[in-house]
């Protein structure tokens, strides 16, 4: 009767968390089409990554039931975590491929690390808030991660050991760019950085290293279109 | 009797006193905006207990002896609980996520309950007083008056000498002595009417025992968690960072912050080579104020050069140069490190000046605000600069609601003014998406140059803009050829493109920074054309230049184009474009709400039938109104006079309860006919029209006056409406008591209700459409009370 019991206990919790996780890929496959691909979203390897990263395991336990919802989501200290078409545009903006080598500043939840790691061989990425540094890197390893490499630090100064990257994220913006991190950036090399106060990303920053050069073109995730009036 | 006088003097002392120390509570914790919340608050309670003493009048007063002790008590005991309070996990709210929440909005309308209690509590006793002893009215207002004249000037010797979590113990332990002091008057009755609590052996014990746990309090005051997304708390979590100095001031509350990952740059060239030093911050009101030194720093590092705010002295060889709001000086150091001989800056905040003075070597640094000092006569400067306009990422419109009086028309021009022949002006601003900040900078220059009568701007106008800032330079003369080439020269060698610059083309404005939304060079050069009024018209966001009228230069909603960037950006991220006005909404709203429900809707209870409600309802809709939009809009006008908002608040709360305490005490001497009502009436509306029309000249000619007189004028200019301002709400009530006593409880209420909602009101109206116009709409207010008086008392 015990055993009974306990089996009877253990399918049900089974059947409970199958369901819970055919519930959440299918929000995730929704999320692609409804938020990504009719933005325009169109690289495929980006758009395979999204459909496969479990974005509900990356926030905060009061946050899961929101985890698909084309918005940013707080993940406290301060921090957000990008609506889901930002992290696609972001991802989509430097082209990744399997066989690179990319830096991320700010590891914050660490789903764009993530996302980046379904793509290329190796992600390293550095952040600066210790206790949020500890999540993601703890959620990271539960999800599986092998080849996300997460240092908690200061991500003024990259991380000059596996330098140089094909690419950089830099999530945690600042005022100035770095030097060490442009240092750090392979001649024709991406660094991408989202600008925008917490809960909105109101523009993405391309940096474009070319021979010695440095150039910047401004990308509009949202393009704002003033109203034509006829008056 | 001289003790319940002592009594009523002391609590408005601490009330006032705790009233001003919460809108500074309220600005480290969230921001600025809730300032006029807290006005509100406090009109709700005082409405809310002339509600209660109308709808239980009689029992109040039986046991009132008895009672008043102990009103004034829990007045005293919830300042400090409702600041406890409020921080704790289940109240705290957070601005920020206001939008992102729902439970953020119940948890705002929370705290709007808990700090309401006080206010609350102080009314009830005061007007439980002045309906008891009525025939010391006189004595009784005069104590009232005074102490809460007195309590404005408390408040700001507390904010130089306490932080800003124990002013409340203090207020607090004031009202708990003033309770003490009305004691014998609970112990007057005789002994077998008594209860216990309020038998001399009680009340003796019992409020003294509780100084101790206020004093207790004091020593261990709570915790001040301020929202997780304002500065202070994200530098807090840089490795090593702690907060090595703090200091209350009456300009903000100064925290000096160090860690060894905090470095200053902004804006930095991807041409700088070398590294960036690591420096400390001061914030203020737990918002960034500026960069500094640590004392054993090199100060010869200046990653100043490789910003483009370092145009200017690229082009020309300045001798004397003026930087304005100088926060920390790392401005001044800049150009310390240029050696250019006669440096001037001005920074008005004290504490701030204390440390900026490790930044700014031999500089002369004058502690008043910009314009004061621009005011005075004094030397022409070849080169003017201003802060830095907006912020990195944008301040998601939290500033949107700050009275900007540096960035105002009239202040470019008082700028100008002060530039020596060849002199330039620099101002660099954030750049942002949508644009906003740049535009309304460039169009605040363009319409200085059309009323200095320049007809050809573009040759007087130069910006370059590198991937986050853009910097304009505006020059009293034309710039040279050799200028020119200094400006392409200095865009080569640091990735910078020029936006501005006579025979400019097209390609060379993305040379390096290139841009998706090319729409800022075609919307530029519309403001610097004839095509201006249409650019200002036509765009969704507000870049009209602000005023003296309207200094609101960082307001840039408009309500017809947010249903378009909802649509773009998701109901959520649109709010955090403009989030300082949505904020102002909600709490109109919401202090709307809990107007009708603790004011108007107890107040049903009297609803037998009774004439001349039409003329109650107009004439102190008219009254609670009127008031409410004069004290607002003189708020925000002396802000630039005296310098800052909290004298401004100051000056306007004490002196207007001060005088119209005296007008009101007057008006006893006039008979409340309604021929002297309606010349009250029609004298302020007059009044309020002239002062609308002339204030703003008056105050901006006497903002270089020292500031000992400024106060004294300030006194005046408030203090003739405010007099006469007092006079017809007794009348009225008076009037009223003559003719339909059953509708003084409806009269109160109206009039507390209106004020309460007129204090978000008058804001919005600040807002969109100026000060001229609010002080308008308060002389219609007092108008729609003088025809009021018109009415028969009979219509309903």
């Amino acid at each position: 009767m015990k055993k009974a019991a306990t089996v009877l206990w253990c399918s049900l919790l089974f059947f409970l968390h199958s369901y819970a996780q055919d519930t959440y890929s299918e929000k995730r496959k929704q999320m692609v089409e409804s938020q990504l691909i009719t933005r325009g979203i169109k690289d495929k390897a980006t758009l395979n990554a999204m459909r496969t990263v479990e974005r509900h395991q990356l926030v905060p336990g009061t946050q899961t039931r929101y985890a698909y919802e084309d918005r940013p989501l707080p993940i406290g200290y301060g921090q957000t975590i990008s609506q889901p078409y930002i992290v696609a545009y972001m991802t989509e903006t430097i082209r990744p491929e399997a066989g690179m080598k990319i830096l991320e500043i700010g590891t914050g939840s660490g789903y764009q690390a993530a996302i980046l790691a379904e793509i290329v061989d190796r992600v390293y990425t550095v952040e600066i808030v210790d206790s949020l540094g500890r999540r993601a890197q703890k959620k990271l390893r539960d999800l599986g991660y092998k080849n996300i490499h997460v240092k908690l630090g200061d991500g003024y100064f990259g991380w000059e050991e596996h330098a140089p990257f094909d690419a950089i994220i830099v999530t945690a913006a600042t005022e100035y760019i770095p030097p060490p991190l442009m240092e750090q950036l392979k001649e024709d090399g991406k660094m991408v950085i989202p600008v925008g106060a917490p809960f909105t990303a109101q523009y993405l920053m391309l940096v474009k290293k070319k021979n010695g050069k440095i150039k910047t073109q401004k990308l509009l995730p949202v393009r704002f279109v003033p109203f034509t009036r006829s008056d | 009797m001289y003790r319940i006088l002592l009594s009523i003097g002391l609590l408005s002392l601490a009330m006032i006193a705790y009233q001003i120390s919460l809108m500074q509570y309220l600005s480290i914790v969230q921001w600025y905006h809730y300032a006029y919340m807290v006005i509100s608050i406090a009109l709700l309670g005082f409405g809310a207990a002339g509600t209660v003493i109308s709808l239980f009048r009689k029992s109040l007063l039986r046991h009132m002896n008895a009672l008043l002790p102990f009103l004034i008590f829990f007045s005293g005991l919830s300042m400090p609980l409702a600041i406890r309070v409020s921080g704790m996990p289940f109240a705290r709210f957070d601005t920020y996520l206001l939008f992102v929440e729902r439970r953020q909005l119940w948890q705002l309308l929370l705290n709007y309950i808990i700090f309401f209690i006080p206010f609350f509590f102080c009314a009830l006793a005061i007007g439980l007083v002045f309906v008891k002893y009525v025939r010391e009215i006189g004595k009784l207002y005069f104590a009232n008056l005074t102490g809460s004249g007195l309590g404005g000037l408390v408040a700001i010797v507390l904010f130089w000498t306490v932080s800003p979590a124990r002013i409340a113990y203090i207020t607090g332990g004031m009202a708990v002595i003033a309770a003490i002091l009305v004691i014998p008057a609970a112990t007057a009755l005789p002994k077998e009417k008594r209860a216990f609590y309020s038998s001399p052996r009680f009340l003796y014990t019992f409020f003294p025992l509780l100084l101790p746990l206020l004093f207790a309090g004091y020593y261990y005051p709570p915790e001040i968690i301020s929202s997780q997304y304002k500065s202070l708390n994200r530098t807090l979590l840089l490795p090593d960072a702690e907060i090595c100095w703090e200091r209350n001031s009456p300009h903000g509350w100064v925290q000096y912050v160090s860690s060894p990952a905090l470095r200053y740059a902004p804006g930095l060239s991807l041409a700088y080579p070398g590294d960036i030093p690591v420096v400390d911050a001061l914030f203020n009101n737990g918002e960034w104020y500026g960069a500094i030194f640590p004392e054993t720093a090199e100060k010869n590092t200046d990653v100043l050069a490789y910003t483009t705010s370092a145009i200017a002295s690229e082009i020309i060889s300045p001798e004397k140069v003026l930087v304005l709001n100088a926060g920390t000086g790392m401005r001044v150091s800049h150009f310390l490190n240029l050696g250019i001989p006669s440096i001037d800056a001005t920074e008005s905040h004290p504490l701030i000046t204390s440390f900026a003075k490790r930044n700014m070597g031999y500089s002369r640094l004058f502690q008043q605000d910009p314009r004061s000092f621009l005011r005075k006569p004094g030397k022409q400067y070849d080169l003017i600069c201003l802060p830095y306009i907006g912020a990195f990422g944008g301040t998601a419109g939290l500033q949107a609601m700050q009275e900007e009086y540096l960035l105002t028309t009239e202040a470019f021009s008082l700028i100008y003014d002060r530039l020596s022949d060849h002199g330039i002006i620099e101002v660099t601003c954030w750049t942002d998406n949508p644009y906003r900040n740049p535009l309304k900078t460039a169009a605040s220059i363009a319409e200085m140059l059309s009323q200095k009568g320049i007809e050809t701007p573009l040759q007087q106008t130069v910006a370059v803009r590198s991937w986050n800032t853009i910097t304009f330079l505006v020059k009293k003369s034309p710039f040279t050829e050799a200028q020119q080439q200094s400006v392409r020269d200095f865009c080569e060698r640091l990735y910078f493109d020029p936006l501005l610059l006579p025979g400019i083309t097209e390609e060379e404005r993305t040379t390096y920074n290139d841009l998706e939304d090319k729409s800022l060079f075609s919307l530029t050069d519309s403001i610097f054309s004839r095509n201006r009024e249409a650019v200002y018209k036509n765009y969704d966001f507000h870049i009209r230049p602000a005023t003296d009228d309207q200094p609101y230069f960082s307001q840039f909603l408009r309500w017809k184009s947010f249903p378009q960037l909802q649509r773009l950006y998701g109901q959520q991220s649109a709010s955090f474009l403009e989030l300082g006005y949505l904020i102002v909404l909600v709490t109109f709203v919401q202090s709307a709400m809990l107007a009708i429900i603790f004011i108007v809707l107890p107040l049903f209870r009297f609803r037998k039938k009774s004439g001349g409600k039409l003329q109650t309802l107009f004439y102190f809709s008219g009254l609670g109104i009127g008031y409410m939009f004069v004290e607002i809009v003189l708020i925000q006008q002396f802000t630039l006079y005296l310098g800052h908002p909290v004298y401004a608040i100051t000056a306007v709360i004490g002196t207007m309860l001060l005088l119209s305490g005296t007008g009101s005490y007057l008006s006893s001497r006039l008979s409340p006919k309604p021929a002297v009502l309606r010349k009250v009436t029609l004298l302020i509306t007059v009044l309020l029209l002239l002062y609308g029309w002339f204030l703003t000249a008056i105050l901006q000619a006497g903002t270089g006056f020292p500031f000992f007189v400024k106060i004294f004028l300030a006194v005046i200019l408030i203090g003739i409406p405010a007099v006469i301002m007092g006079m017809p709400f007794p009348l009225g009530l008076r009037y009223l008591s003559q003719q339909e006593k059953a509708n003084i409880p409806w009269a109160w209420g109206i009039n507390s209700c209106m004020s309460v909602v007129s204090t978000a009101l008058a804001t919005i109206i600040a807002l969109e459409s100026g000060f001229i116009l609010l002080m308008i709409f308060a002389a219609l207010a007092y108008f729609i009370t003088f025809s009021s008086s018109f009415l028969k008392p009979d219509q309903s």
